[in-house]
């Protein structure tokens, strides 16, 4: 397996005038080739900052403060404004979570995947629009040839996911972007939307990037997992690790909060609390006014990301770390 | 589309009889009396009495308007007392219809050539120097009311640099439609800068509006150009809603065009009201009053046509 992508020591912060908002504060992974990687957490955890930072679409008040980005060893935040248009929608694409905000109201669905056509092929008028029709046709949309030709709003919202999908892997991008693809569909359509995106990701190759609350989305869908919370990554791990070992009280708690199918459950557990402010974050461990496990410790330094065995990455103070193992940075 | 503008056709209907009634009362609980006018100094009270007589001016009310409605409904304005005495009014109108309409559509183009373009700017280039600008310079084409730019306009172009197609007067077609246009350019102006002031607001704003929206970021994610995105994306999006302020506008410019009218010694439809405003000639005053509720009424029907023309949305309304 080849690295795609490689992120390396990523801060972002949004200048508002109530403060500044530190919404990925030192991010480190990576994503290989033709895998998915699931990115968990809550709202405002950063997940989607992360993935606009990685696409250099943060707008003001936001800026990218540091880190690099590599995008097949060429690190992206290096790269003229120019030569990012030419690798968004080609070489990196985007699904959005929205899919009727997310497409111009006034273009038929034709028009849109076209246009993108324009931008990243030499393919002429004709070749592009009847492109969009296969491509529609790929993506699973019934009577492609009339539907090219329809507005978004004409379409049912499943549909309308499908066309989003469609416009982003146009042009057989090397990795794929979702900002949770399915939280407005419903339970089948998703199941139909994810089983799409698995077809397609083994088609093209593609290195996938998911976003999602949901983690029994990330179970059956990734390979590679990552735990954010309040603009950290807190967890990283392959799926069965993750699974089979959650090591963050964080991590726990999201794994107890999905309801059990077996066993009747009294009541569903949740994480006390709630997301703290990433203005004025807690000292020590962001977690730590929320978890149970707290020592004096956690109070006040902050715990770094280490590896507790191969792969498998938690930044805790209260999870014990096997000498020998260093952290992997810094 | 054929059932919707027939709907139209007909909720228009209750709205003209309201104005009609509207127009007639106000004209008539106003003081002054079109026969004192008409006969100046020699006010002899027999004379009026007959005159009142001979003009329907002594019925009661309800019946003055039974009758005017009748015959405004059978394409009859009616005949002028004072503007010109016997004059049909139909006639009147007709004659300076075309000025009014030049002078309208020539502020309206002058006002959206000023408003998009630095509406468009302004918003690409929120809070810098341009957009700080182009928002005083709206805020005082709002402010200044047409009649005193006018003035002022007449005052440099007319008076100061002694230019003659600045002093005001009409000069028609027939006579070359270089000095036509000369002549209206002032005009247009002062009555275009207002509109274009409001227009140019609406514009930044909805373009502001329409740069937050979600398709924008996937177009940027797509990678599509900046221009383009400006173009389809923004822009496009943007001029739903300013479409409706530009309708009502053009209602504005009929009714701004009355004191521009004047100011500028123009012979249009405007200067007619005011000529029988003065002279307290009810018919011309009632029917111009009704032909711009009329205008308007149309002008708004074509503006709702245009937005589902822009909103695909709107246009197939019913279908999924």
């Amino acid at each position: 397996m080849r690295e795609l992508l490689r992120v390396e020591g990523l801060v972002t912060r949004f200048y508002t005038d109530e403060g500044v908002v530190k919404a990925v504060d030192g991010s480190w992974f990576a994503l290989e080739a033709d895998e998915a990687l699931g990115v968990v957490g809550e709202s405002g955890s950063g997940k989607t900052v992360t993935a606009l930072s990685i696409m250099r679409l943060i707008e003001n008040p936001g800026r990218i403060e540091s880190g690099r980005i590599l995008f097949r060893g060429e690190d992206l935040l290096e790269k003229p404004e120019r030569e990012m248009r030419r690798i968004r929608g080609k070489e990196i694409s985007m699904v959005f979570q929205d899919s009727l905000s997310s497409l111009n109201p006034t273009l038929t669905i034709g028009a849109q995947i076209a246009r993108v056509l324009k931008y990243h092929t030499r393919l002429t008028r004709r070749a592009r629009w009847q492109r969009a029709v296969k491509l529609l046709e790929a993506v699973g949309i019934p009577e492609p040839a009339k539907r090219v030709s329809h507005y978004p709003h004409q379409l049912s919202g499943g549909m309308r996911q499908r066309a989003l999908i469609a416009m982003a892997i146009s042009c057989n991008p090397k990795l794929l972007i979702l900002d949770e693809p399915t939280t407005a569909l419903d339970v089948t359509i998703e199941a139909q939307i994810f089983g799409l995106i698995g077809e397609l990701k083994d088609e093209f190759r593609m290195g996938v990037f998911l976003i999602t609350h949901d983690l029994s989305v990330v179970a059956s869908f990734c390979q590679q997992v990552i735990i954010m919370y309040a603009g950290k990554i807190v967890e990283e791990a392959d799926v069965q690790e993750l699974y089979g070992n959650p090591l963050h009280p964080y991590t726990l708690g999201l794994l107890r909060s999905i309801p059990p199918l077996e066993e009747e459950a009294e009541r569903l557990e949740s994480i006390p609390g709630e997301v703290p402010d990433l203005i004025n974050l807690p000292p020590g461990c962001n977690f730590s006014p929320r978890c149970a496990l707290t020592d004096e410790r956690c109070w006040h330094e902050e715990p770094e990301l280490a590896e507790v065995s191969p792969g498998h990455r938690v930044a805790c103070h209260r999870v014990a770390v096997p000498v020998g193992v260093g952290e992997i940075h810094g | 589309m054929i059932v919707y503008l027939l709907k139209r056709l007909i909720l228009a209907i209750p709205t003209l009889l309201i104005a009609s009634f509207l127009i007639f009362s106000l004209v008539h609980i106003a003081p002054g009396d079109p026969i004192r006018v008409m006969l100046g100094q020699y006010q002899d009270p027999e004379l009026i009495a007959r005159l009142r007589e001979a003009m329907g001016l002594d019925l009661p009310f309800h019946v003055q308007y039974l009758r005017w409605l009748g015959k405004v409904l059978q394409g009859d304005l009616g005949l002028s007392i004072t503007v010109k005495r016997g004059a049909s009014v139909a006639g009147l109108i007709a004659q300076r219809f075309s000025v009014t309409v030049e002078l309208a559509t020539f502020s309206l183009i002058i006002a959206l050539l000023i408003a998009i373009p630095t509406g468009v700017i302004s918003a690409l280039r929120q809070n810098r120097l341009s957009d700080h600008i182009s928002r005083i310079i709206a805020l005082a084409g709002v402010s200044i009311p047409n009649f005193f730019l006018g003035i002022l306009l007449i005052l440099f172009v007319g008076v100061y640099l002694r230019q003659p197609w600045g002093a005001g007067g009409y000069v028609p077609f027939s006579r070359g439609l270089g000095r036509n246009l000369a002549h209206m350019f002032l005009p247009a102006v002062a009555l275009g800068t207002a509109y274009a002031a409001i227009i140019m607001r609406m514009m930044r704003s909805a373009m502001l509006d329409a740069m937050s929206q979600d398709f924008v970021r996937t177009a940027r994610a797509m990678g599509i150009a900046p221009g383009d995105i400006v173009r389809r994306d923004i822009v496009k999006n943007a001029l739903i809603p300013v479409v409706t302020v530009i309708g009502n506008s053009i209602g504005y410019l009929l009714g701004g065009s009355i004191v521009t009218e004047t100011v500028f010694r123009l012979p249009g439809v405007g200067n007619l009201v005011i000529m029988g405003v003065f002279r307290r000639d009810f018919p011309v005053i009632q029917a111009v009053v009704l032909i711009i509720v009329v205008v308007r009424i149309i002008i708004n029907l074509v503006v709702d046509l245009t937005y589902g023309f822009l909103d695909p949305r709107i246009r197939y309304g019913g279908e999924r």
